[in-house]
């Protein structure tokens, strides 16, 4: 499609609203309720062109571009329209700063600066130089405001965990409410009242805690003034750097961008381009990676245990003490556990170690009893291919949705946007408890598309976890339906992946040493004389631990995690790590050395990953970079004697999944940081 | 079946009703079962007659007789004279405004005689309550030609022809709408009736709502077979509880006539009409406004295109029209579009309701051609302006409209002339004004009223509207200043551009228009600090003529402050520091006497008025 603006040639593929068109091709229109995650909204104004032929001016934001248009952007009566329209909503937006004679010089001298509790201008303002308004305002060019000010009433909304509302910054854009709505469809905000009273709120002006409120600070992302601010990052200054990383706090493996500030991350907020997430976040990993990084129960220092306390030690030592009292174990009598919350390097690094340092015992994870072990067994046990692999955005385009015993805002958030635009499109939505009998379930099925089953690690928990997986398929299968197996863990996929790679060992019976490589829920030294841990926080198992190792979280060590939908992500060093924190193979590539094992002579990550890559097929992808998925498995049989069946659980030693989805590495994020405690612990009845 | 040899028509419509009209009619029929001439006068009510200046209204046939201003004590003389004596009652009839002779028939009546009565056709001689009364006078003929013998195009072409436009207010053809709709692939489609009738002093829609809603639901009812939709809505605004009322009895009445429904008169064609109450904004009554309240959301209009007839009602093609296009439509389809476009001019066909109000002896509802004079509204079918006084303009067009000055009065009422006026036919509201009327305040009202009913989406009409009624608000508190009219033209042209909706594009109309005409008003009040028609608080003062003043106490009593002070039979006398220019002396100081005079300028400021008004202690 070709046509015209401002009198330039423009060629377009596919269908696009004049804004999107000009904006393109270079041509800049201020607008500012307009948002491409959201539906044309035409309010603002700002964004009026003309069309030769129509009358008047059309907004571009909603106008579609058609073959043959002749817009114009800038004429002499827009801009002097547009400027009446800017004066107009700084009219209602404090803009001291804008019209003051001592702005040149305030930023060095301060001079104006008054102890006030309110926003008078931009200089007073937590956005100030990140605001959309100023942008437009320095585009348009004012320099002055010919009308009496008003200023919106009401204080300071600061009742509620992480999210400032100022009322007297809003400019009514209705992106808040919209993002609401359309995208995360929460609905929590909403306009209320009328004309020049109009403000944004919620539904009987109740707390956010008190509606129906996730904190995925969608609403914040999208306020283009500040009205809408991150509490903990608001009188920041500007970050200095911004760098991207995967997400770790689940399994979903969303894109964040992190903003860096003196070497130290300053917060972080969803990437636009993310692959799996496309913006959205939620409230962990909006506004939690921060607190989680700087927690006071990091453990900074390698720790040794003498006379009954942990003492802090150097590196070396504790490394050479640990390779000491390892060595004069026999392999069978030292268990290995590994967390599902590590990278691929990790825990391939992990299961070499346990294989050539440490004499072959088998490495426990929560993989063993994870939804998407449950899902590749049955495929195994009837001898054919069940994919696990999938895309979150073919969930909105299921035609019917069945969710078993998932939480989805709590434990998979993104999941459950993808489901809320599939609903809004018209799919039906069925939620049914883990424990729940299954023959009404078939009854509620009825013959129109396929269905799309999802579970979690609780429907395997109880018993016939194995058969009623069956019953599922047999009930998706037929009609072209699939079963979508959702864990929580950052690393399900991988950590199954990499321990398929090794060949299976028996589990020591009655271990004498314990190495516990990352957190694992709770396990009983037992008869172990010596315990190893390897962990980022002070947890149970590093209160009875011999010696301690601090490690690096994913977002200080370059690190590659298999979401749930199979999709390899590797995500980079964003910031250093603490203290005198590693990277978890860097502590087993130093530990083998101490102990003679070959192998392990990487220095960096990427040539781990090399390794990783010739010893586990399916992540071959990995070492190559670019987007890629794990490789599918064709229909194998059941494997002989030894494997993954061995590793169910025995009595007193319980492997199952962590029950807390608010677990990261071992800090409990709802207990330990008081903005999810009081998320996760109201009692508000979700829809 | 018995005939009555005399029927006695009751109007009830609300004015009427709110004048006593029930008693009215109770005691009628009383005293006629008193007299024993039950079987031979029969006595109905009725909906609006439209004169409602003159209520309660009684029409007495076959004579056609008008009484009017009945009260239930003047009963026994009308049954007593005219019943039985055969001698009609003169002292009960409509005297002219200018004196003369009662005038007895209904058409012989300058405010009725000018009038052509197509919507209103049933004015006065059916019972709302009643479908076969409307079925009597050729009602749902229109309904049954177009679902058996006519095909969805000759029905648009019919409507096209006519050139019948939007009577809401923008005057959109009407068939080309439908039309537009026709074509649409996608479907359901869906009807809608605007009634959410807005404009301050407004109730044409309200009348033919309460009055006669067949006419309305007959129309409908050819539009559904137009263009294709099996189901409507009636959006009624919730502060007209009859036509709430009227409408879902007419529907249920229908219903059971097999006229809505499944295999509507056998014909195979279905369409069932629902009512939907407003809700409760001015801003509703902007289509995409309505078509999101029917949805359940708020009510904010939706920019446009995509149109309402391509995407409306969740999201599937629309026709939306006015209550009183809808009413239209059946005669254009019983009486053929020839004899439609015979009335009225080029552009401008059909006939017109508008409500006459303010500053004119007959106040009520009136249908007239299209192209009638404006001259012939005010002074024929109004009567003139009241108290003799000096006509000043005519407010056309409620909020979006502007005003039409004394040199204008040879206008002629079509769409076009009245916007190269720089007014707008509007839905039909008509303020008339006289020389006591103040431009600037006439301004300010209409502002402060779109800045409150101003939904608040869009930046310009939100924050311009304001800033405009602030303006307007210290011109008329004398403290406005030259730059101010700069201003106010200023932001009209960035409203009036830049808003999403016809609201804010036609807020700045009133200011617009009154300063077109009326420019040295404004400058009266910024330059010389006067209120030419002595009404801003601000400007004027209250003097009692002391060679006039009998002392008689009257206002003295009435003054909310007790600003005058004064004797029995002694000259009293109003404190200018304590006057809050209320005008209560002004009104009860007799007529005979009319000594409380209002000043304005250097006489106000000479008596120690002229400023500011005291704040409340």
């Amino acid at each position: 499609m070709k046509l015209l603006i401002d009198g330039r040639a423009i060629a377009l593929e596919g269908p696009a609203t004049l804004l999107e068109a000009a904006r393109a091709n270079g041509i800049d229109i201020p607008s500012l309720c307009d948002h491409p995650w959201l539906a044309p909204y035409a309010a603002c104004r700002l964004c009026l062109v003309e069309v030769k032929g129509r009358k008047g001016c059309v907004p571009a934001c909603s106008t579609a571009a058609e073959e043959g248009m002749d817009v114009m952007t800038s004429t002499p009566d827009l801009q002097s329209l547009r400027r009446g329209i800017l004066e107009l909503i700084l009219a209602e937006h404090p803009h001291a700063c804008l019209i003051c004679c001592e702005k040149p010089s305030c930023d060095d001298l301060k001079s104006t600066i008054r102890k006030t509790g309110e926003v008078t201008g931009c200089v007073l303002c937590p956005v100030n130089g990140r605001c959309e308004l100023q942008r437009v305002a320095e585009a348009v060019g004012l320099d002055r405001v010919p009308f009496p000010s008003h200023r919106r009433s009401g204080e300071v909304r600061r009742d509620d965990p992480f999210i400032d509302r100022d009322n007297s910054l809003c400019i009514l854009c209705g992106r808040c409410v919209r993002v609401c709505h359309e995208v995360r469809g929460a609905s929590v905000l909403t306009f209320v009242s009328r004309g020049s009273e109009t403000v944004i709120g919620t539904a009987l002006d109740r707390r956010l805690l008190d509606s129906e409120c996730q904190f995925c600070g969608a609403c914040v992302d999208v306020c283009p003034t500040g009205s809408l601010t991150e509490r903990a990052v608001r009188y920041d200054r500007p970050a200095e750097t911004e760098t991207k990383a995967v997400c770790t706090l689940c399994g979903q493996g969303c894109g964040l961008c992190v903003k860096l500030r003196d070497g130290r991350v300053a917060g972080t907020s969803p990437d636009p381009e993310g692959a799996v997430n496309r913006g959205q976040a939620c409230v962990k990993g909006r506004f939690l990676v921060r607190p989680a990084l700087i927690h006071p129960r990091r453990l900074l220092k390698p720790l040794i245990r003498e006379n009954g306390e942990l003492r802090e030690a150097g590196w070396e030592e504790a490394l050479t003490l640990a390779a000491t009292r390892l060595a004069g174990i026999e392999p069978g009598q030292i268990s290995v556990a590994a967390s599902a919350q590590s990278s691929c390097e990790d825990l391939f690094a992990v299961h070499r170690f346990a294989a050539e340092a440490l004499g072959g015992p088998a490495v426990a994870g929560p993989w063993t009893n994870s939804a998407a072990a449950g899902l590749r067994d049955l495929g195994r046990a009837a001898g054919r291919a069940v994919p696990l692999n999938f895309r979150l955005s073919d969930i909105a385009l299921a035609g019917t949705i069945v969710v078993i015993g998932e939480d989805l805002p709590v434990t998979q958030p993104i999941v459950g946007l993808s489901v809320h635009r599939a609903v809004a499109r018209g799919a039906a939505l069925i939620r049914m408890n883990a424990g729940e009998g299954l023959r009404r379930l078939s009854d509620r099925l009825d013959a129109s598309g396929p269905v799309l089953i999802l579970f979690g690690p609780e429907l395997l928990k109880r018993g016939q976890g194995q058969a009623r997986l069956a019953e599922l398929w047999d009930l998706a299968a037929p009609g072209g339906g699939r079963l979508l197996a959702l864990d929580r863990e950052s690393n399900i996929r991988g950590g199954l992946a990499i321990a398929e790679a090794f060949p299976a060992r028996p589990a020591a019976k009655a271990a004498r040493a314990l190495y516990i490589a990352g957190p694992h829920p709770r396990i009983a030294p037992g008869k172990a004389d010596l315990v190893i841990v390897q962990a980022s926080y002070r947890d149970e198992h590093v209160s009875s631990a011999d010696i301690v190792f601090p490690e690096a979280t994913s977002f200080e060590a370059e690190g590659t995690f298999v979401n749930i939908e199979g999709r390899i992500q590797v995500s980079p060093t964003a910031v250093a790590p603490p203290g005198e924190a590693w990277p978890g193979w860097r502590i087993l590539k130093e530990l083998a050395a101490r102990l003679g094992a070959p192998g392990f002579d990487f220095a960096s990550p990427a040539e781990v990953r090399i390794a990783l890559s010739a010893a586990v097929p399916p992540l071959a992808a990995a070492a190559a970079g670019g987007p890629a998925f794990l490789a599918e498995e064709a229909g194998r049989p059941a494997p002989s004697v030894g494997g993954p069946a061995d590793e169910r659980p025995t009595r007193g030693r319980r492997l199952a999944a962590p029950r807390d989805p608010d677990d990261y590495k071992g800090l409990s994020l709802a207990a330990e940081i008081k903005g999810l405690k009081l998320v996760r612990g109201r009692r508000c009845p979700r829809s | 079946m018995t005939t009555a040899r005399t029927h006695l028509l009751v109007c009830a419509g609300t004015g009427c009703v709110s004048c006593g009209a029930f008693a009215l009619k109770d005691a009628l029929v009383a005293e006629i079962a008193r007299r024993g001439l039950q079987d031979e006068a029969l006595v109905a009510t009725t909906g609006c007659n439209g004169f409602c200046e003159r209520g309660p209204i009684l029409l007495v046939h076959p004579d056609g007789i008008f009484y009017q201003r009945l009260a239930p004590a003047d009963v026994p003389l009308l049954v007593e004279e005219h019943l039985i004596k055969g001698r009609p009652v003169r002292t009960l009839m409509y005297v002219p405004p200018e004196g003369g002779a009662p005038v007895p028939k209904m058409a012989d009546i300058e405010f009725f005689k000018h009038q052509r009565l197509i919507v209103l056709r049933n004015r006065g001689r059916i019972d709302p309550e009643k479908i076969e009364e409307y079925i009597a006078y050729d009602g749902y003929e229109g309904a049954a030609k177009a679902l058996e013998r006519m095909t969805p195009e000759e029905i648009v072409a019919e409507v096209s022809a006519a050139g019948l436009r939007g009577r809401g207010g923008a005057g959109f053809p009407t068939g080309r709408k439908w039309d537009l709709c026709r074509r649409q692939p996608a479907s359901p489609k869906y009807l809608i009736c605007n009634g959410d009738e807005g404009d301050p002093g407004a109730f044409m829609d309200r009348s033919v709502l309460e009055a006669d809603p067949h006419a309305v639901l007959e129309g409908m009812i050819i539009g559904a077979k137009a263009i294709g939709a099996a189901r409507g809505f009636v959006y009624i605004r919730d502060e007209y509880p009859l036509a709430v009322s009227r409408v879902g009895i007419a529907l249920e009445q229908a219903r059971e006539r097999g006229l809505l429904g499944r295999d509507i008169l056998g014909t195979g064609f279905d369409f069932e009409l629902e009512i939907v109450r407003g809700a409760g904004a001015f801003v509703s009554g902007e289509e995409t406004a309505l078509i999101a309240s029917i949805e359940g959301q708020r009510a904010y209009p939706r920019q446009r295109p995509p149109y309402p007839a391509q995407q409306g009602l969740w999201g599937k093609p629309t026709v939306i029209n006015n209550v009183e296009t809808w009413a239209n439509v059946p005669s254009i389809i019983r009486r053929g579009s020839a004899w439609f476009s015979g009335l009225g001019t080029e552009t401008s066909k059909g006939t017109k309701i508008f409500s006459l109000v303010g500053k004119i002896n007959n106040t009520g509802l009136v249908e007239v051609p299209m192209g009638i004079r404006l001259r012939d509204i005010v002074f024929a079918v109004g009567g003139g302006i009241p108290k003799g006084r000096d006509f000043k303009a005519v407010q056309i067009g409620g909020p979006s409209g502007g005003c039409i000055p004394k040199a204008l009065l040879d206008l002629p009422i079509d769409y076009e002339s009245l916007s190269q006026a720089g007014a707008m036919m509007g839905s039909g509201g008509m303020i008339v004004m006289d020389e006591d009327t103040c431009m600037v305040d006439i301004a300010l009202y209409f502002l402060r009223f779109t800045q409150e009913e101003s939904c608040g989406k869009c930046s310009p009409c939100r924050i311009g509207t304001r800033q405009m009624a602030e303006i307007l608000a210290r011109i008329a508190a004398g403290e406005g200043s030259l730059e101010d009219i700069r201003k106010l033209e200023e932001l009209a042209s960035t409203v009036k551009r830049g808003s999403l909706c016809g609201l804010g594009q036609t807020a700045p109309n009133p200011v617009l228009s009154t300063l077109r005409y009326f420019r040295d008003e404004y400058l009266a009040h910024i330059v010389d600090h006067t209120c030419p028609a002595r009404v801003c608080k601000n400007l004027i003062a209250y003097d009692i003529d002391p060679d006039k003043c009998v002392g008689c106490l009257l206002c003295l009593k009435a003054c909310p402050v007790k600003a005058i002070s004064g004797e029995r039979k002694k000259v009293h006398v109003i404190d200018q520091g304590a006057c809050i220019r209320c005008g209560a002396c002004l009104s009860v100081c007799p007529a005979k006497v009319q000594a409380v005079v209002k000043h304005t300028g250097e006489k106000a400021r000479a008596l120690g008025g002229g400023a500011p008004v005291p704040k409340e202690t």
